[in-house]
């Protein structure tokens, strides 16, 4: 009997202790992991001119703080140029903040001017790079796909200029749009962005919100939109953001108790389920400066390094227990947006 | 007997702690390796697409003045367009290198005469047309090559409604605004 227990006796209990450590280790959520430090910050802009000195000027700004930071900044900054518009002749444009409206061929030679400030402000700092997003949005009547596509011609205008002249190197322009759910529905978004993808080769950054979309830590579904509009779907954000070709998510994290980046986690979750990859996000949009200046309610005043942190948190399942994180990623942008132009 | 029970029951136990170590170890791997690979793969399309844009990035690299005043562009109305003939580079479409451009009045309307080369045929010269309105729009761009291929051109005079231009090789056209033909 002895004999018995001293063969059986500790082989059990190590099995047990095996098989308890092991189960343990799947069960447990993923070790605590702080936050990165967040990355220094750019300031986005609401536009009300296509000013080309003053393009220069405000990229120039940057490109001399960029200069003065020690390292490689990676500098992402959304212009803003309002909803999209159309002349009389048929040409295109957007309408800026104060309502003179302003065509696509004076906000490239704007942006381009954006860029080519940046560029010679580096100076000496000749490995940091700008992401210049070209911004308009989803509102009002001429979210077309001409205009999606007279957008993207925009951008490679800009480009081409940039290559010939010898500042791609550091400065890209990408198109961009804020689109919200509440502006307008998906069928007049999904045309626009399907006249941008039409035209080779321009990335698009989008800017917006997804209103409506779950936070509880699901996967997003049909219940996205908004009293207006309530027909968005998962689908139709997705598709805007990530599922077209040329698109990569930057988006709007103002609220202070984390539920927009709690929505695009589920977002993500969703296009990690649905369509096999999650999103990648190139970073969050706050709107602190903006508020300080012109108001705007507490609870949708994160601070740049707050949302962020809530954007970073959420993709990388800080806030829901999981047993792996299908979504997590490194995130590289912070940009705040500012009524100052 | 029972030495030899105690000595075998040690090796069960530090087996079984090895292997639970070990286990530990794999068990975090895989969730650490996991998470880096698990947001699945960049689609074909959206890679195919980035790859593109990236290759319209020319490695040249312009030389940074160490005056960053001097190149700034001189303050213009907006929308409006500069009157006369104005070294600016701004192209109605990525199809055309430009070079330079006119701005002037031809049969009291407005027109911008934009002069370069094609952006697929750097040896094609051309002018680009385009109608003013009121309101500052533009019409449809109208492209006219020049009749023999002598490289980009660029303005350089105006007499009324015809524009001289010379090609980088030193050619010299004469582009008529009001007929839209050269002579």
């Amino acid at each position: 009997m002895r004999s018995l227990r001293t063969r059986r006796g500790p082989r059990l209990p190590a099995a047990v202790a095996i098989a308890t450590i092991a189960t343990a280790a799947f069960l447990t959520p993923l070790p605590a992991q702080a936050a990165p430090t967040a990355p220094a910050y750019t300031t986005s802009r609401y536009m009300q001119n296509v000013s080309t000195s003053r393009h220069y000027d405000l990229g120039c700004a940057l490109g001399t703080r960029t200069k003065n930071l020690a390292g490689t900044q990676q500098d992402v900054v959304i212009l803003h140029y309002f909803r999209p518009v159309r002349f009389t002749d048929g040409t295109y444009g957007a309408s800026l903040l104060a309502g003179s409206d302003a065509r696509t061929s004076s906000i490239a030679a704007a942006a381009k001017e954006f860029a080519h400030g940046y560029y010679v402000c580096t100076g000496s700092d000749t490995t940091s790079k700008l992401i210049l997003a070209i911004g308009t949005s989803n509102d009002g009547s001429e979210v077309t796909s001409s205009h999606g596509k007279a957008w993207a011609n925009l951008v490679l205008s800009v480009n081409d200029y940039l290559s010939y002249m010898g500042y791609s190197s550091q400065a890209w322009a990408v198109g961009a749009s804020d689109v919200e759910l509440g502006f307008g529905g998906p069928t007049a978004a999904r045309a626009w962005m399907d006249g941008f993808s039409s035209v080779c080769c321009p990335q698009f950054y989008d800017y917006g919100d997804a209103a409506g979309c779950r936070y509880d830590g699901k996967a997003a579904g049909a219940e996205c939109g908004t009293g207006s509009y309530p027909t968005w779907t998962a689908e139709d954000v997705w598709y805007i953001a990530w599922g077209s070709p040329p698109s990569r998510p930057l988006p709007q994290i103002y609220r202070t108790d984390g539920a927009m980046a709690k929505q695009w986690y589920g977002l993500s979750l969703y296009a990690r389920s649905v369509h096999s990859t999650a999103m990648w996000f190139m970073g969050a949009l706050t709107q602190y400066n903006a508020c300080s200046t012109s108001g705007c309610s507490s609870s949708t005043a994160n601070t740049p390094g707050a949302g962020w942190t809530q954007l970073w948190n959420a993709i990388n399942c800080k806030y829901f227990i999981t047993t792996s994180c299908p979504t997590a990623q490194s995130l590289t942008y912070s940009t705040d947006m500012s009524w100052t132009d | 007997m029972e030495k030899s029970g105690t000595s075998r029951a040690m090796l069960a136990l530090r087996i079984g702690v090895l292997a639970a170590l070990t286990l530990i170890g794999a068990v975090f791997a895989y969730r650490h390796i996991a998470d880096a690979s698990s947001q699945g793969p960049i689609p074909a399309a959206k890679r195919d697409r980035e790859a593109k844009d990236a290759s319209r990035r020319f490695g040249r690299r312009a030389p940074k003045p160490s005056d960053t005043r001097a190149p700034r562009p001189a303050q213009s109305s907006t929308p409006g367009w500069e009157k006369g003939i104005v070294d600016d580079d701004e192209s109605p479409s990525s199809d055309y290198a430009i070079r330079n451009r006119w701005v002037g009045t031809v049969h009291g309307s407005d027109v911008v005469v934009f002069a370069g080369a094609s952006a697929s045929d750097a040896s094609q010269g051309l002018v680009v047309v385009q109608q003013l309105a009121g309101d500052g729009s533009a019409s449809d761009p109208q492209a006219f090559v020049t009749p023999t291929k002598a490289g980009p051109v660029h303005v350089t005079t105006v007499h009324g409604s015809r524009v001289t231009l010379v090609a980088d090789d030193g050619t010299t056209f004469t582009f008529d605004a009001a007929t839209l033909r050269f002579d």
